[in-house]
């Protein structure tokens, strides 16, 4: 029995370590509520700004707000080019707490599998997203330097253009703010007076949860534009799996068990997996009977 | 290794390295710490004028 047990940590070691990360994270994140002060650490995860319970920046919400107060995000670009460097997308898999919630709703979910050519097309969506709400940040910081302000033309949006699109900060920040301030309409009538932006973001919250329950972390393949830049970069990170050609039987076990969808096999010939949507979780490496995959570093 | 490969690296590096200089210098930790402690109109869109 206790054999038995010894085996079964040994097995699933990378998964059980990567959830506690995952909780342990989420509870430091919401660290407010323990009463502990907000610090200046910018990490690149998906969990808002706004939240006073939340005591770590989301580098991209830090980035698109900075902007668009005409101010240079450096702490937020500094965090999204040394992570990148140095683990890749594997803030994703690991510390993102919409990451968390992605994996709980994937697991108790239907997982249909996409094809490789959609899962690289998604990326690109994910990442020509990114570069579109870059593109306007980017505007309205030039249009308010020179005093000309163009944040007229993007409505109640004009402060951080992607939550037109986000399901995060309505999670994170706006239910919250509801919550906290007691917002919430105590009849009928006051459902109708509040405004279309918030039905919209809710939707699309509401959606987002739906779709990742029918394909895992749905949200991180298509629409998280700030893990389509670190997949960019993570093709160039230090830390990566490696498959062994020698060893791999070609099972697909591998391919199977990825939330990611990354098409592992195709990387049999150069031996090393880079491709933008791997988040390092490590599924691959535990579901591997032949042991043909590690995680490299260099 | 490549030097496509060694040229990213390189220009990750800098870029981390070089906004982290500068951020530490123009102490915008400070910045980081007033926005994380409170709800901002931002993202509260169309909610908060």
């Amino acid at each position: 029995m206790a054999e038995s047990k010894k085996r079964i940590l040994e097995r699933y070691c990378a998964t059980i370590a990567r959830k506690f990360t995952q909780i342990l994270v989420f509870i430091v994140i919401f660290g407010g509520i323990f009463g502990f002060a907000a610090t200046s650490i910018v990490l690149p995860i998906r969990v808002g700004l706004s939240n006073p319970y939340v005591i770590i920046a989301d580098a991209w919400m830090l980035m698109e707000i900075m902007l668009t107060r005409a101010i240079v995000p450096l702490l937020a670009l500094a965090s999204i080019a040394l992570f990148s460097l140095f683990i890749g997308r594997a803030a994703c898999g690991w510390l993102c707490p919409f990451g968390l919630i992605n994996d709980v709703i994937g697991a108790i979910g239907k997982r249909k599998k996409l094809s490789p050519n959609v899962v690289l097309s998604l990326w690109k969506f994910a990442l020509f997203l990114a570069g579109l709400f870059i593109f306007i940040d980017v505007s309205i910081y030039y249009n308010e330097v020179i005093n000309r302000s163009i944040k007229g033309y993007f409505g109640a949006f004009y402060g951080a253009p992607s939550t037109f699109i986000d399901p995060v900060t309505p999670m994170f920040s706006l239910l919250f703010w509801m919550t906290y301030n007691d917002k919430w309409p105590s009849n009928m009538s006051g459902w109708f007076s509040l405004p279309a932006e918030f039905y919209w973001r809710i939707f699309i919250m509401i959606a987002v949860i739906i779709a990742c329950y029918y394909f895992p972390r749905l949200y991180c393949k298509a629409l998280c534009p700030l893990g389509a830049v670190m997949g960019l970069a993570s093709q160039y990170s230090l830390s990566f799996l490696s498959i062994s050609k020698g060893l791999c039987n070609e099972c697909k076990l591998c391919e199977r068990v990825c939330p990611m969808d990354v098409p592992i096999l195709d990387f049999l010939e150069s031996g090393e997996i880079r491709h933008p949507q791997c988040i390092l979780c490590l599924k691959c490496v535990e579901a591997c009977p032949k042991r043909a995959l590690t995680l490299k570093f260099g | 290794m490549s030097l496509k490969l060694k040229s990213a690296r390189l220009i990750l590096f800098l870029i981390g390295t070089i906004c982290l200089a500068v951020a530490i210098y123009v102490g915008q930790a400070e910045v980081v710490k007033e926005l994380l402690s409170q709800f901002l109109k931002e993202e509260l869109a169309g909610y908060v004028s």
